[in-house]
């Protein structure tokens, strides 16, 4: 596997080429700074570019044309990476070694069209379906009840500080959205064409060079932006208190999410051992809270922590019985304790790092993660394949141990079933 | 072995029957991931079967009880504990046809190997960790009650079918789950954990002689004769649905509706299936024009979502479901009349047929698409079909016509999930 880097003028080209596989993998990515007006464009702006056009009338043309060309598969949208947004397009085709000479190009052309050609009418996008959309939208948020995995994981952000700005509540959002309209979209997509800093990644069995010609004669980009992203979120401040909110609702099962935020990580702890300290909580069946709240006392079916790293924070989900949640909760804190007194496992501790080396070797088996780990080093600056290893071979309980000491609950969210 | 490969897609499959009637599917395939999956020919739809002469019946949802129990073992070891000592990813799952284990991992292969062979052949139920499991399980399946989707499918079973035990749902209901006991997980795991009932398929960067030699080393030791196939009860099906149209009522902000079409028509062979494919996705796929319906019509506010459950010997169940916003009549008659609508284009109906090729040769390059492609044809075909690709090719607009035209779409249960007034 080899990395061609080319500055491009305005953007930047990156080609990852390996024989490996009979696909090609696309990702075109502008990044921009993360601010609240963003939150409600950004889920509008991902559909209409996805279904709007100005060289297709219908979506009924659109897919044709992408049949014609062997049907790459692809997805548009706007997307957080911690303290970034970033429009995206990624996309899967077959190479043209096997279908037609020249599918390559027109598979290129065709997917950077959806991207940068939408449709625009009077420095707008279409209104009738900017309209209906948006109403989509609204009508989503307030049916976002129904979904109560959804529903209590919105809850529990809304209530835990982790931006510089306050996230907007549902009812804010959909506030929001109903006064917004087509142009402010647009507005809102030129503004990421302005200042957005691009870069493409292209990662297959390619020749470099026709590569390059191909996207060179299809970016017509003007605006360079140099900006070096950094999209971490530094945690400052978290409630000594846990902030506890109870909400009913009227389920069978209740949703126990506990919020917490982890301050003072070095580089070390956030890359490498975050990862253990999260799979070893809450990761796999062998996890402790797996153990211990499921299969030891039976208190749910589900139960995990998940790691936001480049926020970092950190979530614990439990669908339990909403008379267990005091229960659940003392046995949750208690594991988090336990990993403070290195009371976890040795076998789990070494089987958490092979899972880690497991999945950075199952990276080179799939097109689209080799690029989004490419994509990682050149965004957030993140060790290659081998440094990675090398570096988690690094991690010691003692470190996993020192950095329990750091992770502290913040907010915890129940959604407690009163059926 | 014997060798036979997917012709014009290149990628070869070693296949295997043991003497125990395992039959074993090995494909070489350049990754530094391995992916193999046991599947077990037993699914939650199967509730009455014989045992020692005599028919007997087991609670719903036993299938999927005993897919969790296998994970207890007699010396306190979890499979799942070796898989991830050894970094593999594994899970389970079972559906209304079988139940599958699996794992996938770049490291310590036959270690994994050897935990999946074990894990499906040494049972270890007692009345205490049956019960410790009944509250595991009882919450996983409360998940579902509360999930506007579960609801509207599991209610459209129970009204598509009079008879046939798949319209019990997989997890059971929870008086079910409370009812199982562990002569029942005994009963079932000693009919149908059979080898000869049984297909196991590995994909990857593996070495196929000293794979199959460990699987037939593991093997020799244990005592399985080859057996027949488990006999399930057979029930007589009417061509009718049981219930046309329920609505339920629950305190949510969006109506969910699920439709199954209950098609009679006795499945022929993997063409008609692929034909059937095709006029799902002619009618309710991206080259359909519905994108632009359903883009443009505030009352639709999902995808119409489409599928084919093609495992049933007598029928074909077409099954679609929609969140909406007010007007389900028009959504019904929407899909209603796309399905019943034969003007058919073909030039849509080739352009299918490329995205097909497409796919069919994209599936090939990841390991667990692989594995399960092979589980999937042994489960409902009986055997592999490697002239899959050819066939597609081949595949005319006028066999298409002459297959789906008498297809009868009047039998169907719709399941609607909406606010009480």
């Amino acid at each position: 596997m080899e990395h061609f880097d080319f500055d491009m003028g305005t953007y930047n080209l990156h080609i990852i080429k390996t024989k490996k596989f009979k696909t090609i993998d696309l990702s075109v990515n502008l990044v921009i700074d993360d601010e609240r007006e963003n939150v409600k464009y950004r889920f509008l702006l991902g559909k209409l570019l996805g279904t709007t056009s100005s060289k297709y009338e219908t979506i009924h043309e659109l897919n044709m044309a992408c049949a014609d060309i062997y049907d790459p598969a692809y997805s548009t949208g706007c997307k957080v990476s911690g303290n970034k947004n970033i429009l995206y397009l990624n996309a899967s085709f077959a190479n043209e070694k096997y279908t037609e000479k020249g599918m390559n190009e027109k598979n290129i052309q065709f997917l950077l069209n959806v991207l940068f050609e939408p449709k625009v009418v009077d420095e707008g996008f279409d209104h009738d379906i900017f309209v209906i959309n948006r109403n989509k939208r609204i009508d989503n948020y307030k049916s976002l009840k129904d979904n109560p995995d959804a529903y209590a994981k919105a809850k529990l952000y809304e209530k835990m500080k982790v931006r510089d700005f306050d996230y907007p509540s549902i009812e804010e959002n959909i506030k929001m959205l109903e006064s917004l309209d087509e142009k402010q979209l647009y507005s809102f997509y030129k503004k990421i064409i302005k200042n957005g800093k691009l870069d493409i990644f292209v990662t297959g069995d390619v020749d470099v060079d026709e590569i390059k010609d191909i996207i060179k004669r299809n970016v017509h980009f003007k605006n360079k932006n140099d900006t070096v992203c950094n999209h971490i979120i530094e945690q400052k401040q978290f409630n000594e208190k846990p902030n506890i909110i109870i909400s009913p609702a009227p389920f069978e099962q209740s949703k126990l999410l506990i919020g917490c935020k982890v301050l003072d990580m070095s580089d070390f702890e956030r890359w490498y051992v975050f990862v253990i300290y999260s799979w070893i909580l809450g990761g796999g069946m062998n996890s402790l809270l797996n153990q211990t709240v499921r299969e030891k006392n039976s208190l749910c079916y589900s139960i995990y922590a998940a790691r936001n790293t480049l926020l970092g924070v950190m979530e614990i989900y439990a669908g339990i019985d909403g008379e267990n949640f005091e229960k659940t909760l003392d046995y949750t804190l208690k594991e988090m304790k336990n990993i403070e007194n290195g009371d976890f496992p040795l076998d789990l501790f070494e089987g958490v790092k092979n899972i880690y080396y497991n999945s950075l070797k199952s990276t080179l088996d799939n097109p689209a993660l080799v690029t989004n780990s490419y994509m990682s080093q050149i965004f957030l600056n993140t060790d290659s394949i081998d440094e990675k290893i090398k570096n988690m071979e690094k991690v010691t309980r003692e470190d996993v141990m020192a950095f329990a000491k750091k992770v502290h609950v913040d907010t915890i969210f129940l959604l407690k079933g009163e059926k | 072995m014997k060798k036979n490969t997917f012709n014009k897609i290149g990628v070869d499959v070693y296949e295997e029957i043991l003497d125990n009637g395992l039959r074993i599917y090995l494909v070489p395939l350049d990754r530094n991931e391995i992916h193999a999956r046991m599947t077990v020919l037993f699914g939650g739809s199967i509730l009455e079967f014989k045992m020692n002469d005599e028919f007997i019946k087991v609670p719903g949802g036993l299938a999927h009880f005993l897919e969790h129990k296998m994970f207890e073992k007699e010396d306190g070891i979890d499979p799942m504990t070796i898989y991830e000592r050894n970094g593999a990813s594994a899970n389970a799952f079972t559906t209304e046809f079988v139940t599958a284990y699996h794992f996938t991992g770049s490291d310590y292969f036959y270690d994994n190997l050897k935990t999946l062979l074990k894990s499906v052949h040494e049972p270890y139920f007692t009345d205490e960790n049956v019960l410790k499991e009944k509250g595991i399980i009882s919450q996983e399946k409360k998940r579902d009650l509360d999930d506007p989707l579960w609801i509207t499918y599991d209610k459209a079973l129970e009204n598509t079918f009079h008879n046939l035990d798949v319209k019990n749902t997989v997890l059971g209901s929870l008086d079910d789950i409370n009812s199982i006991t562990k002569e029942d997980l005994y009963n079932c795991y000693n009919t149908f954990y059979h080898p000869s009932n049984m297909v196991l398929t590995i994909c990857g960067g593996m070495d196929i002689d000293k794979t199959i030699k460990f699987i037939k080393d593991f093997y020799k030791d244990l005592t399985f004769e080859k057996r027949d196939k488990p006999e399930v009860k057979e029930k007589s099906e009417p061509k009718s649905v049981v219930c046309e149209k329920e609505v339920i009522y629950k305190d949510v902000n969006a109506k969910e509706m699920f439709i199954n079409y209950k098609i009679s028509k006795p499945r022929k062979n993997y063409l008609d299936e692929l034909y059937y494919g095709f006029l799902l996705n002619m009618k309710f796929g991206g080259l359909s024009g519905l994108s632009d319906i359903v883009l443009k019509d505030e009352n639709i506010l999902s995808m119409i979502n489409y599928y084919n459950v093609n495992e049933l010997s007598d029928f074909d169940i077409f099954s679609f479901n929609v969140t909406v916003k007010d007007d389900t009549e028009k959504v019904i008659n929407l899909i209603d009349n796309k399905l019943k609508d034969q003007d058919y284009d073909e030039k849509i109906f080739n352009l299918i047929k490329k995205t097909l090729l497409n796919s069919v040769l994209l599936s090939m390059e990841n390991v667990k698409s692989v594995c399960n492609f092979l589980a999937n044809q042994i489960s409902v075909y009986g055997n592999i079909n490697y002239d899959v690709y050819s066939q597609i090719q081949n595949l005319s607009f006028e066999q298409f016509k002459e297959t789906v035209k008498d297809l009868n779409f009047d039998n169907r249960a719709i399941v609607i999930l909406e606010k009480d007034q």
